[in-house]
């Protein structure tokens, strides 16, 4: 079988067991953005949308840094990384298989939260679809740079500190782009580059990061 | 010098095996025949399951070579390699996967009924004894049918009857053309064994 299926569906069926893995990001974006919505005091969000969509980015953001921040540390642990490495499985593809189910179980369902979150934080419904053209490929990338994150940490131990600091800077570009894209459109003005970069970046990480990963997975074995 | 075979399963030649960059063994040979079997011994930190991790590729030779001359193998450590919210019978079929080769239902069943693992196919490897997470991580030997044994230290926590059975195992293995490389404490007491002490050489 194919080392892609083979690896979705081992992670699949682990985060399935985990459902906190999953629901607590999910809880966090619902409190963040609903606070966020109380201390604005309705209608005072709703005159600058650029504000709230800025907001749901980094709710967003947040949520999947936090939801990606165990990858691969249970593997470590328990002997099933020195197994596929043992094994010589394409470390490339098992990554990519991996990394499509966590983000299945954790991204996925942030972004379906979006349009409550929008809804709470005032924000025109005519944006949500770019919202939705934007945050699919931006949470990939991020999802993608969390489990690099976490594959730097694996050897350290539980190091969220260290994992923020490390992947932060990384986010930033997408951050801009996705942002900047939406807010553009909320104000009609051509937000096609900014939408086309975003898509860049993530179509560059889908192909190199799992390069970085599966390098990485390696060294942490190295010692 | 170590003899050179053709049917040979592992070849190991002039291999460095270091621990944060300070060589433990330097210009190590070793070839493994079928029908042989090798124990790994040495005391604490003399470089045992370092060695097995070379040899099953987890860790890369920088000088020296490891040659498997594409023979399958099985590597058992002394973490599991089982995942704690999986049961032990999705664990052992991922092992297989891993190992790109298809077990049948029915076989991994079999595998499982032979370490006493029947009752438990559908539990948690989480919720089993350290003994029975040791005796599922030892059925991968069965199911993946492979050539080449790797053990560290298989004899941790196994009861009196597991011991007994993973001897067994590995005479079968022996006797249908298997090699095994064990790195252990406690000699298995197993005839014809080749022993490699790691603090002499």
């Amino acid at each position: 079988m194919n080392a892609f299926v083979i690896a979705f569906n081992r992670t699949f069926r682990i985060g399935w067991r985990h459902p906190l893995d999953s629901l607590n990001p999910m809880a966090f974006f619902i409190i963040v953005t609903s606070l966020i919505s109380i201390t604005f005091e309705g209608g005072s969000l709703a005159t600058g949308d650029g504000l709230a969509i800025a907001v749901l980015w980094v709710v967003l953001l947040l949520s999947t840094m936090m939801a990606s921040g165990g990858a691969y540390a249970q593997d470590y642990e328990d002997g099933s990384l020195e197994q596929v490495i043992a094994q010589n499985q394409s470390l490339y593809v098992s990554v990519h298989g991996s990394v499509a189910a966590r983000w299945f179980l954790c991204a996925v369902p942030i972004v379906a939260l979006v349009p409550l979150g929008a809804w709470m934080l005032n924000i025109d419904t005519e944006v949500w679809w770019i919202l939705f053209i934007t945050l699919i490929p931006g949470s990939i990338v991020f999802t993608l740079f969390g489990v690099l994150g976490a594959t730097l940490t694996l050897g350290v131990g539980r190091n969220g500190v260290l994992l923020a600091l490390l992947v932060l800077p990384l986010y930033v570009p997408v951050l801009l782009l996705g942002v900047g894209a939406c807010q553009r459109s909320a104000n009609q003005e051509p937000f096609e580059f900014a939408l086309i970069g975003i898509l860049a970046i993530a179509m560059g990480a889908i192909t190199f990061l799992p390069f970085a990963i599966a390098a990485l997975l390696r060294v942490s074995q190295e010692y | 010098m170590t003899q050179v075979n053709s049917s040979t399963l592992l070849q190991v030649s002039g291999l460095e095996v270091e621990v944060a960059e300070r060589p433990l063994l330097t210009d190590f040979n070793l070839s493994v025949n079928p029908g042989a079997l090798i124990e790994i011994k040495g005391p604490n930190g003399s470089g045992k399951t370092t060695l097995l991790r070379y040899l099953a590729g987890i860790r890369r030779a920088h000088r020296g070579s490891i040659d498997l001359r594409s023979h399958s193998f099985a590597y058992v450590g002394q973490k599991s390699g089982l995942n704690a919210a999986l049961t032990a019978y999705e664990n052992l079929r991922w092992l297989t996967q891993n190992a790109d080769q298809n077990t049948s239902e029915t076989e991994l069943m079999r595998v499982l009924s032979e370490l006493g693992l029947k009752s438990c196919r559908d539990m948690p490897v989480g919720s089993l004894s350290a003994g029975q997470v040791r005796r599922c991580g030892l059925a991968s030997l069965l199911a993946l049918k492979a050539r080449i044994w790797l053990l560290d230290e298989p004899l941790t926590s196994l009861d009196e009857s597991a011991i007994d059975w993973l001897k067994g195992a590995i005479t079968s293995h022996r006797a249908s053309g298997g090699g095994a490389v064990v790195a252990t404490h406690a000699t298995l007491g197993l005839p014809d064994t080749e022993t490699i002490d790691l603090n002499v050489s």
